[in-house]
């Protein structure tokens, strides 16, 4: 893969400056030289914010329009992701503050544990990041700050438990819902964490970008960690598993670790072993990941549009039961289940006799499931930005509240009529992202057929383009519809 | 002021605005809308606003925010009138399906607010 520099951050010694920042003043008492990495800044911020989000979430209005869990948490977060994702790279779980108490905590206990050998896969977050979305839609967490709230606390208490049991990032890796998605959509970045020189890491002797730089004397002690999530720099490609947290590159000791640009998507199409992941093409339950990434983007996008619901009272007719768990458990077995087997198994049953391959329907399957990340990415994208963007200065009333009934109106009385972006504008921007969305899988496609069957390359790639226009079509005839949320609240 | 005391007050702030927030809701027999139930397009909302002793407020206008359970949409807003018999109405558009709260605030010449909630409205399409 060819990756370029980024100008600001040619060398290490400016990727090292550019990654750290001062956090007190000249004049402060915190100010002895020490300088905090900029990671860890950012993590503060966002902690903050996210204490922030808790207590308006628990004890202010359970309105949610006017509390700050459910708009920053529902509308601007998830769009600042997407378009953090799009644009720069990872620096979503770089800043994350689910595990700025681990860092804190890491400082005082070290776990000696390693996450069990049988659990060293993605199946588990799988069914997290699946059960996350089905619970968004169950308990309408979008319109229940109280509920959002709890989540928040859950997911620090299960990272925090997590980490303190297992040594290394195994919430990170192998079960945060959250990460996962941002693993897989970042495939799409158009920058990465990667080595400057290769040359540099075949002389390496001591591998500190993965063991970490230890004390000289005999206690061992880890002055600088490795990568957390067995990233092996020299071994690695793209940012599957990649926190952007720079572990490595502070660890290096030949300052040879940078963030580099490169084409996006790109890590899709390569072959061959890559550390911390193995194969690709072995890797069914990242290739599942991939599937769930992808339909899931259509479960959420049809959970607010009027089909959605005319279909689960459909449903709930038909079986008899108006337990809307049961009917929102069929739509999403129907959607992120029994559709992707049927349009990806037959696409892939097609191109192994195109191909007259030997190789296994699974196996043709899990090469090309990586391709439906661009479109499932384009989908989310379209979605989150419609809310954050027509939505986008929402905030601004809510926080104009939350001070002035604190007694000093420093910000004026809430503009409650302040919203965003006129619909009309996004929706074409969310049909171009769409259009985006399948032009990279289908290339995607392409790429992977030319690369496994390079003699039958037109007639194993058609099937699969052919997949991506139907979830793209369908995608824009949701996109296009008129919208219905429906999501109860509790006041009081 | 430095920016750890910026956000210290700003997070004691927060604390304080919080339990402002909360508002009573409105029993299901204090109000009404035509058409009902209520479809996207024009709406007129009926209702009757008590003090929490069930005595009759003294404002004549209350000011009416309707908006979607879903943060991050427009909102609308009117101003309901009180008609002789002591019922308030006023006239807005749903703009869009699905489930809208509507948030009531009398202000008493006194300059006592009363705020009410009306539980989710399911809003249908035409």
């Amino acid at each position: 893969m060819k990756t370029r520099s980024l100008p600001i951050v040619q060398d290490a010694t400016a990727l090292a400056s550019s990654l750290r920042m001062p956090i007190a003043n000249a004049h402060g008492a915190l100010a002895r030289g020490h300088r905090f990495h900029a990671r860890l800044g950012l993590q503060c911020v966002t902690f903050l914010l996210a204490v922030g989000i808790v207590l308006h979430g628990l004890l202010g209005p359970q309105l949610a329009p006017r509390n700050l869990a459910t708009l920053l948490a529902w509308v601007h977060f998830r769009g600042v992701v997407v378009i953090t994702l799009l644009f720069a790279g990872n620096l979503i779980c770089m800043g994350c503050p689910l595990t700025f108490p681990r860092e804190i905590a890491r400082r005082f206990f070290t776990p000696n544990r390693s996450w069990p050998k049988r659990l060293r896969n993605k199946w588990l977050a799988v069914l997290l990041f699946v059960t996350i979305l089905f619970a968004y839609e169950l308990f309408d967490l979008w319109a229940t700050p109280r509920w959002t709230a709890v989540l928040v606390v859950g997911y620090w208490a299960a990272a925090a438990a997590v980490d303190a049991a297992f040594k290394g990032a195994s919430f990170c890796k192998h079960l945060c819902p959250l990460g996962q998605f941002n693993f897989l959509a970042s495939t799409i970045s158009p920058t990465e964490v990667t080595v400057q020189n290769e040359r540099v890491c075949r002389t390496c002797s001591t591998r500190d970008c993965i063991r970490g730089r230890k004390r000289s004397n005999t206690d061992g002690a880890v002055l600088l960690r490795g990568c957390e999530l067995g990233l092996f720099q020299p071994k690695k490609v793209g940012n599957l598993d990649c926190t952007f947290c720079m572990d490595c590159a502070r660890a290096c000791p030949s300052d040879n670790v940078h963030i580099a640009v490169r084409t996006p998507a790109s890590e899709l199409w390569l072959d061959g072993p890559r550390a911390g992941l193995g194969q690709l093409r072995t890797r069914t339950d990242l290739a599942v990941l991939a599937v769930a990434f992808t339909f899931g983007a259509v479960a959420n996008a049809l959970g607010m549009v009027r089909p959605g619901i005319v279909f689960q009272d459909w449903l709930a007719s038909v079986i008899g039961l108006t337990n809307t768990a049961v009917t929102l458990a069929i739509l999403f077995a129907l959607v992120i289940g029994c559709l992707p087997a049927l349009l990806l198994g037959g696409a892939s049953w097609y191109a192994r006799r195109a191909a007259r391959s030997s190789d296994s329907l699974v196996s043709f399957a899990t090469r090309f499931a990586y391709a439906l990340i661009p479109l499932g990415f384009a989908i989310w994208l379209s979605h989150y930005c419609f809310h954050f963007l027509t939505g986008i200065f929402t905030f601004v009333p809510v926080l104009q509240d939350v001070v002035g009934a604190s007694g000093v109106a420093w910000l004026g009385e809430p503009m409650w009529g302040l919203t965003g972006v006129p619909e009309a504008l996004v929706l074409p921007l969310e049909y171009g992202f769409i259009g985006l969305g399948v032009l990279g899988t289908s290339l995607t496609a392409d790429r992977i057929a030319k690369r496994d069957y390079p003699r039958s390359s037109w007639q194993v790639v058609l099937p699969f383009w052919l997949l991506a226009f139907c979830v793209a079509g369908a995608a824009l005839w949701i996109l296009s519809q008129p919208m219905e949320m429906r999501g109860t609240f509790f006041s009081g | 002021m430095r920016p750890w005391k910026q956000s210290l007050t700003l997070l004691l702030s927060l604390i304080a605005g919080c339990e402002s927030g909360r508002q009573t809701p409105l029993t299901d027999s204090d109000w009404r809308t035509a058409p009902s139930p209520p479809v996207v397009g024009p709406a007129k909302f009926n209702f009757w606003l008590r003090t929490p002793t069930g005595g009759a407020v003294n404002c004549r206008e209350v000011r009416v925010e309707a908006n979607m359970t879903h943060p991050g949409m427009q909102p609308v807003f009117a101003t309901a009138k009180r008609n002789d018999a002591g019922e308030f109405e006023a006239s807005f558009r749903f703009t869009m399906a699905g489930d809208w709260y509507l948030a009531l605030e009398c202000r008493e010449p006194g300059g006592r607010i009363f705020q009410r909630i009306v539980n989710p409205v399911t809003v249908h399409p035409q």
